[in-house]
């Protein structure tokens, strides 16, 4: 953020100075909203709907949504999809290429919480937010494109209240829960020999 | 071999390369008389594959193992786009420490996917090249597929 991040100790002590930040506020929120532009991070079937989402018919292009495909040159992270154990680490690592203000989109049941791998699975961090911090959850299985853009809505009044006087921290997990707490592998008896006679073939 | 094969001609055929008493089991298909299971001693198996290989079965369809608890089977289906024929070859392997010899060196395709059977089942492949988890990371233990593997959650979920 460079020399936003220092502006508002010297504006403050000028006469009207809230009003001056205000202004300030209004000017750089407002553009920031207007032109969110996405990571697409496809990771599973919300991807689907994300692509239709960018594609013609519903066209977030008319909001200044536009996809991006480098973490460089992004502003929203939308996470669609599960999130793998594997894959966890270079997610953060996304998260942290990318140039502040940064957000993130938490796109469906999977990357809120698991969803139906919440129970059982050996592989599925159990919702994104255990590894980065997280702006806006879209539930749905998978979120229609208009829940998508919802969720953007909601996204856009959350950076209209922002103000550079005090900026909200975002903290990744310093130890992110990268899953199953602990597998075991435990000897179960096998079947007797009567019971299991119509699998052996 | 001709363009007429049978479930039949492949089951003598083969029963003549590795040995009558290799061949434990195999099932013909009224239904689909293109196809047919045969279940062979797991120390032939590269035999067979050779043997299958020079008759015009160029491809290795997928290999993959099935817990069974009492024992693991091997399934490896061989197909055959020039005659149109499937061929499925299973091996029985104990339950503890399966161990069967690789195919990498007959088909290049069975090096992926014995990764995969030895990262979900534990099945051990004999000359291997490179014989290291595929779908899960280095450091996991276990391996998942197997019936005795169990995750316990979050302590604070019981789990259903």
């Amino acid at each position: 953020m460079g020399i936003v991040q220092h502006l508002p100790k010297f504006i403050k002590q000028w006469p009207g100075g809230g009003l001056a930040i205000a202004s300030i506020d209004m000017v750089m929120n407002y553009s920031r909203k207007s032109s969110l532009w996405p990571m697409t991070f496809g990771l599973a079937c919300c991807a689907i709907e994300m692509m239709a989402a960018n594609a013609s018919r519903y066209d977030f292009d008319r909001f200044g949504i536009i996809p991006r495909p480098s973490p460089r040159q992004s502003d929203v992270m939308i996470v669609a999809g599960t999130v793998c154990t594997k894959m966890a680490p270079f997610v953060v690592k996304l998260y942290h290429q990318m140039p502040e203000p940064r957000y993130v989109l938490a796109m469906g049941s999977c990357a809120i919480s698991g969803g139906i791998f919440y129970h059982g699975s050996y592989s599925v961090v159990k919702g994104v937010d255990k590894i980065i911090p997280v702006d806006i959850y879209i539930p749905g299985c998978p979120p229609r494109p208009e829940a998508l853009f919802e969720g953007f809505m909601k996204l856009q009044e959350k950076i209209m209240n922002e103000s550079i006087a005090n900026p909200e921290l975002k903290l990744v997990p310093e130890n992110p829960d990268l899953g199953p707490h602990y597998a075991i592998e435990e000897y179960v008896e096998p079947l007797s020999s009567e019971n299991n006679a119509g699998d052996a073939k | 071999m001709s363009q007429y094969m049978t479930a039949k001609l492949i089951i003598s055929a083969i029963a003549n390369k590795i040995g009558k008493d290799s061949v434990t089991e195999s099932i013909e298909n009224e239904k689909d008389p293109k196809s047919v299971i045969i279940r062979i001693n797991p120390n032939k198996i590269k035999e067979t594959a050779e043997f299958l290989k020079s008759q015009d079965f160029e491809y290795l369809s997928f290999i993959t193992a099935v817990d069974l608890k009492k024992h693991i089977d091997m399934v490896y289906w061989f197909t055959s786009q020039k005659l149109g024929f499937h061929a499925c070859i299973k091996c029985t392997l104990p339950p503890v420490n399966p161990e069967i010899e690789s195919l990498c060196g007959v088909y290049a395709t069975a090096n992926w996917n014995e990764r995969e059977a030895y990262d979900m089942f534990g099945v051990k492949f004999t000359g291997h090249p490179e014989l290291k988890r595929i779908l899960t990371w280095d450091e996991f233990v276990g391996h998942p597929l197997l019936k005795k593997y169990k995750v316990i959650d979050d302590p604070d979920v019981p789990m259903k």
